[in-house]
């Protein structure tokens, strides 16, 4: 068998697990887990977002917290005062914060990297100060509330369905990824990552794409927030404030900006391992030491732990062909799928 | 002169801090090129140690510099801690940072809990009346100081070997290498002193409370007043420090803008920020290839 | 019939006039080479026709049309494409992914069409995926397809931008340097190749080259640059002969090989 037909058996056995868990977890786990399962969802699809933006497109964002909270408010109110129907109000969230989205994404149609950063950072800043301070729309210190949706016949007032609910949400986005990575939008959008100049000279136009990146950032955000809003049942803006945005950045970079792995990693980072280790120590202390673990973490391995699983499946697929008398070791492969 | 001299006072003092904290920026970005996102997240662990430090009845004046101390371990570790990733790119490196951020600002509430807590000022309180309004002792120390600070900084890098290396090392790292200078003392040498300057930043202002949220996006601030010095101009920036300090307390005296003062600072610094950087940049696609 | 015009040109950096009053043309079916000492702008001559710098002042014309004020990509999608002097070919994509690239201009779904996989998607990608085949297996790159192309060795990767340039179905396409870093034994191949190029697309080419060979060798036509001006233009045997040109190149480094027809 060759080594790409190697390859893609570990993958499709690696998702097919994955698969099976997120299925069964919920049962097998005692009820409690229900919710930190649905956070870990709920995050994914913001991790998700930016492995879009910045994994493959290569812009930096500081502000995905901002789309967040549109996404949340604007789901609150829509199905609140509106009386949307949920699976409607869900898209009209993701495209709430599009516009959000495209206001952020213009410094980046000048600036790149460090800059970039400063710059979102900034506008994350702004809006939190300005529009998240403003408690006509946040609701003050009670917050905002939200309710679980009854559709279908079921309701899903329960963590575990309304679980299946986002988890549902969440393959849909990540289908929708693929395909868009495969296809010529997500070609013009690693060709901008990949060196901007020779995507203009090959006919890609920059400005489009990457206002093209923010918007679908922000729509896979904002409905992330919505999701998000509908699992707490209450949101208050700390949520989503400048905090949140670089805790988001950091775990998904941390986990793997580069794939779709990396943001489901990120999920379970932020959401599971928490939880599962809080039975050891005390939540704050147990913050900082995974803090630092985080943070030793990147210095090791800047390409993210996926990255580092990468190598190991590529130390596995060679140890594999070697045992089978394959004529030669092959090369590794570089990094970029 | 009655009414706008307290403002302009008060603009001058915000605007000292500013440069101060802004200085302490420049100075770590020009000797490693690392963009130190932590640096307002620094300050607060100051200030938070400085704050508890009075409460066990230890005398400002001497908490001060015990606190300073620590920044100055902080600056240190972080100098070691980014030794593994000299090379890496500088956006990787300032993602670190950003973990950092993360990491102090978990530690302090683990530490301190979330509740701001009380700064007592190192200053006396009450002021000298001047030409019909109170300057405050507090706004003039803070001047003062900064002013200090400034002229001590401008002799440091002028006169003193370490001053001299460092200019040597942010121009260019690799020749300053090969001119015998050590670049990883050099290196701690920068960070040392941006954490002590954010150090004092996070002291000075947090009188009479600190708050953990508003000390570490002080570093907002402190990029908008960097910036305005090119990131690269120590002068410039202090004057840039001085400028966004003007800029985000003047506007709030107005009667118009009074009850959305809190608002003014990150939104003044957000758009100093990007019309800057967005002035600045290069139009063209060739330029800016060689950018960022 | 004209592809090319560009009348005019110039371009300061911080009081260092790079380009000044730089005038060349292209015609249908003409291979154009524009050589000069190093340093002379020829670079910078490709960057302000593709737009990817601005000029001062000047004019191009792409065809009938007036390009100066249009963006790299609008120019792109007018049938200018380009190689560059160091190979920039996408990291993160394969070598047949590189190349579809270079279609983007001409096909027209969108990011909602990709993700859902619509029908308009699928059908244009599968016919572009044809055109791109064609293009690499007349490169004898279809068996690298898969590849990661920067994994491929220099010479490789620069076909691939070759092919990637062609993708697009220029009308002109603009070579910086393409024999830098081919062996001596492999630069007839990339001669006969841009030959064959030329007949097989129907492209007219502008190649910047020190390579006096490959200039003297597939040209109809010569422009030498010279600090920024234009020194000479004419017949590769005319360009030769040129003393001024000669002086040009002696004087300019001691790099250069002299035997300017060897």
């Amino acid at each position: 068998m060759s080594e790409a037909e190697l390859r893609r058996r570990i993958r499709l056995g690696a998702w097919g697990a994955a698969g099976f868990l997120a299925i069964v977890l919920p049962f097998v786990l005692p009820a409690y887990w229900s919710f930190v399962l649905v956070s870990a969802v709920t995050t994914s699809i913001v991790a998700l977002s930016i492995v879009v933006l910045t994994g493959l497109v290569g812009q930096i964002s500081l502000c995905q917290a901002t789309f967040v909270g549109f996404g949340a408010y604007a789901s609150a109110r829509l199905t609140g005062d509106a009386n949307v129907p949920f699976l409607i109000a869900l898209p009209l969230s993701g495209l709430a914060a599009v516009p959000i989205g495209l206001l952020a994404g213009v410094p980046a149609l000048r600036l790149r990297g460090l800059y970039l950063a400063i710059a979102t950072l900034g506008f994350g800043a702004a809006v939190q100060a300005t529009i998240f301070g403003n408690s006509t729309i946040t609701g003050g210190i009670s917050g905002v509330s939200f309710e679980r949706p009854k559709m279908f016949g079921l309701d899903f007032a329960g963590d575990r369905s309304f679980y299946f609910l986002a988890l549902a949400v969440l393959v849909l986005l990540i289908v929708f990824t693929v395909n868009v990575r495969r296809g010529k939008t997500g070609r013009a959008f690693a060709a901008i990552r990949d060196g901007e100049v020779a995507a203009a000279a090959s006919g890609v136009s920059l400005a489009r794409y990457k206002m093209m990146a923010f918007a679908l950032s922000a729509f896979f955000a904002g409905v992330g927030g919505a999701l998000f809003g509908h699992a707490t049942l209450s949101v208050n803006s700390s949520s989503f404030d400048v905090f949140q945005s670089i805790t988001f950045v950091t775990i998904t970079i941390i986990a793997g900006v580069g794939s779709v792995a990396g943001a489901l990693l990120a999920g379970m980072l932020l959401n599971i391992m928490p939880k599962a280790l809080s039975g050891i120590l005390p939540g704050n202390i147990l913050l900082v030491i995974l803090s630092t673990l985080l943070l030793v973490q990147l210095a090791v391995a800047p390409e993210g732990i996926v990255g580092q699983m990468r190598q190991q499946e590529d130390a596995v697929v060679r140890w594999i062909l070697r045992r089978r008398g394959a004529p030669d070791a092959p090369a590794p492969v570089l990094e970029g799928r | 002169m009655r009414s706008i001299g307290p403002v302009l006072i008060l603009g001058l003092a915000t605007g000292s801090i500013y440069a101060l904290t802004a200085l302490g920026v420049v100075i770590v970005y020009k000797a490693t090129g690392v963009l130190n996102f932590a640096h307002g997240a620094m300050g607060m662990v100051a200030a938070f140690l400085f704050s508890s430090l009075t409460r066990q009845a230890i005398p400002t004046l001497l908490a001060a510099p015990v606190a300073l101390v620590f920044s100055a371990a902080l600056g240190v570790a972080v100098a070691y801690g980014l030794r593994p990733l000299r090379r890496a790119p500088r956006l990787t490196r300032a993602i670190f940072m950003l973990g950092l951020l993360a990491l102090l600002q978990n530690l302090a509430t683990a530490i301190w809990g979330i509740r701001p807590r009380i700064v007592p000022s190192l200053f006396p309180s009450g002021g000298v009346k001047i030409i019909g309004f109170v300057l405050g002792y507090d706004q003039v120390g803070i001047i003062v100081i900064t002013l200090g600070l400034v002229g001590g900084l401008s002799a440091f890098f002028r006169y003193t070997k370490l001053g001299v290396g460092i200019r040597a090392v942010s121009s260019d790292q690799d020749a300053a290498a090969l001119q015998g200078i050590n670049v990883t003392r050099i290196t701690v040498v920068a960070w040392v002193l941006g954490s002590v300057l954010a150090g004092i930043a996070g002291i000075l202002i947090s009188t009479p409370a600190a708050d953990a949220f508003s000390l570490t996006l002080l570093v907002i601030q402190a990029f908008a007043a960097a910036l305005l010095g090119r990131l690269v101009s120590l002068p410039a920036t202090f004057v840039g420090g001085i400028v966004l300090g003007l800029l985000t307390t003047v506007p709030a005296s107005l009667e118009i803008l009074r009850p959305h003062a809190q608002v003014i600072p990150p939104v003044v610094s957000f758009l100093l920020i990007v019309g800057i950087l967005m002035l600045r940049s290069e139009t063209s696609l060739i330029a800016r290839g060689n950018e960022a | 019939m004209s592809i090319l015009r560009a009348v005019g040109l110039e371009i300061n950096f911080r009081g260092l006039r790079a380009l000044d009053a730089v005038a060349l043309e292209v015609h249908e079916q003409e291979t154009v080479g524009l050589i000069g000492p190093n340093g002379a702008g020829k670079t910078t001559c490709f960057n302000c026709i593709t737009g990817l710098l601005t000029p001062d002042a000047g004019t191009v014309l792409l065809g009938d049309a007036d390009v100066t004020e249009l963006p790299p990509h609008e120019r792109a999608r007018l049938g200018m494409a380009r190689t560059f002097q160091t190979v920039q070919l996408f990291a993160g994509l394969t070598v047949e992914e590189n190349v579809l690239v270079g279609t983007h201009a001409r096909t027209r779904h969108g990011l909602v069409a990709d993700g859902l996989l619509l029908p308009s998607s699928r059908n244009e990608e599968r016919s572009t995926r044809a055109e791109v085949r064609r293009i690499l297996e007349f490169l004898d790159l279809w068996r690298y397809r898969e590849l990661p192309a920067k994994s491929l060795a220099l010479g490789e990767q620069r076909t691939v931008e070759l092919a990637r340039a062609l993708a697009s179905q220029p009308r002109l396409l603009l070579l910086d340097e393409p024999l830098a870093g081919v062996s001596r034994s492999a630069k007839q191949g990339v001669m006969d190749l841009l030959g064959q190029i030329r007949r097989e697309f129907n492209v007219a080419l502008l190649v910047i080259e020190h390579d006096m060979k490959l200039v003297m060798g597939i040209s109809d036509f010569v422009y030498v640059l010279n600090a920024g001006k234009l020194l000479a233009k004419g017949s590769p045997q005319e360009v030769r002969n040129n003393p001024e040109v000669i002086t040009a190149y002696l004087g300019a480094s001691e790099e250069e090989p002299v035997a300017l027809g060897s």
